[in-house]
């Protein structure tokens, strides 16, 4: 009997050749799931995912959950970062708007008392102070300027100002005073006569663009004021703050 | 040659005293140097020829106080509708008149030609300090 045959016919031989490899069986985890026959049928065959990589895969969609989290986060924090760079922008754009304003109101009020005491110095003038026979500044001609003067205080909450543009007071010789405002291209002469009546002259470019005579057709207070607010650009600071 | 007096050219220079008062911190002069009394505009506005007098001269020529010397030449009144006439007087040969219906308006315009001469001033401006020149 050729050994052969006495291998093959053994019964506890030939039952190991009828059990399924367990090597062939077995993947590289150790698992006995059977492996994908991929390249046999041409079809891609599910993969199976091995229980250690069941454990790899939650971790990964738990790191990826808390990814998403950390993202989440990481944006709202970045809209409140935001929100609070604008909140503190607008802050300081407040207090320098309030500085700029503590400046305007400074400045005004020391062209206030400027004007107050160029007036004053102006009313002691004597007699023929400019050589050519003047009279002496009128006290009509003081009240009607303060009162202008007074009007004109609101303005020094505002930017551009009428007290702060105001150039110049000049005595008349008939006892007025001139008032007189500088606006770019635009000149203001208010002219006070001696009798409290109020005359302009507007330049543009040292050009006329209208006036009025004191004497013949006086302007009210309250259109000198109106003249002074359009020429200095007041009206549309007041549209602007709306 | 009018009225018997020198004829002013339209190139004469004229001389107008002014009080420290009417220049402005630019050194321009306010257009209330043509202003005189009554409350109008002075219809005779009285100036120097410059070709017959000095410029101390006619600064000092009234000693009430302290005064600076300004200049226009005649053409500029002249383009304003006014006129320049010689007008002599016994102490003050040089003196003219810039003469017309001034306004308000035309005293603005003149303004503009009138130049400070710096340097000049009368004896009342003690301790004035001529600004610097633009």
């Amino acid at each position: 009997m050729p050994i052969a045959d006495d291998v093959y016919s053994h019964p506890k031989t030939s039952d190991i050749w009828s059990q399924p490899d367990p090597l062939q069986n077995t993947d590289a985890w150790g698992s006995r799931a059977r492996r994908p026959h991929a390249g046999r049928t041409g079809q891609r065959a599910k993969r199976a995912i091995p229980s250690g990589g069941q454990d790899l895969a939650s971790a990964l969609l738990r790191i990826g959950i808390e990814l998403r989290t950390y993202s989440a986060e990481q944006v709202k924090q970045q809209e409140y970062v935001k929100e609070l760079t604008a909140a503190r922008r607008k802050a300081e754009q407040k207090v320098q708007a309030l500085d700029a304003m503590q400046e305007r109101v400074a400045a005004g009020l020391v062209a206030l008392r400027n004007a107050n005491n160029r007036i004053m110095e102006l009313a002691s003038l004597n007699v023929n102070w400019d050589s050519y026979g003047a009279y002496p500044i009128t006290a009509k001609a003081v009240a009607t300027s303060t009162a202008i003067l007074l009007e004109l205080q609101e303005h020094i909450l505002v930017e551009r100002h009428a007290i702060s543009m105001m150039t110049f007071i000049a005595p008349l010789a008939d006892g007025g005073l001139q008032l007189e405002w500088e606006c770019e291209s635009d000149q203001l002469e208010l002219e006070i006569l001696g009798d409290g009546s109020i005359g302009y002259v507007h330049l543009r470019n040292g050009v006329v663009e209208s006036s009025r005579e004191g004497d013949a057709d006086p302007l009210t207070l309250t259109d000198a004021i109106t003249l002074i607010e359009t020429i200095c650009g007041f009206e549309e600071e007041k549209a602007a703050a709306r | 040659m009018g009225d018997g007096g020198v004829r002013v050219d339209d190139e004469d220079e004229l001389y107008r005293r002014i009080p420290t008062w009417y220049l402005k911190k630019d050194n321009s002069i306010s257009s209330s140097a043509f202003k005189t009394p009554r409350g109008k505009p002075d219809p005779k506005i009285s100036v120097d020829l410059a070709c017959l007098t000095t410029q101390q001269e006619s600064v000092d020529r009234d000693n009430n106080g302290g005064f600076l010397l300004a200049s226009i030449l005649a053409k500029w009144p002249r383009q304003h509708g006014l006129d320049v006439h010689h007008r002599p007087k016994p102490d003050n040969y040089a003196h003219c008149q810039i003469e017309g219906e001034n306004t308000n308006a035309i005293c603005s315009q003149m303004a503009t030609h009138l130049k400070l001469i710096y340097g000049i001033a009368s004896a009342g401006t003690v301790g004035f300090e001529f600004p610097d020149p633009v």
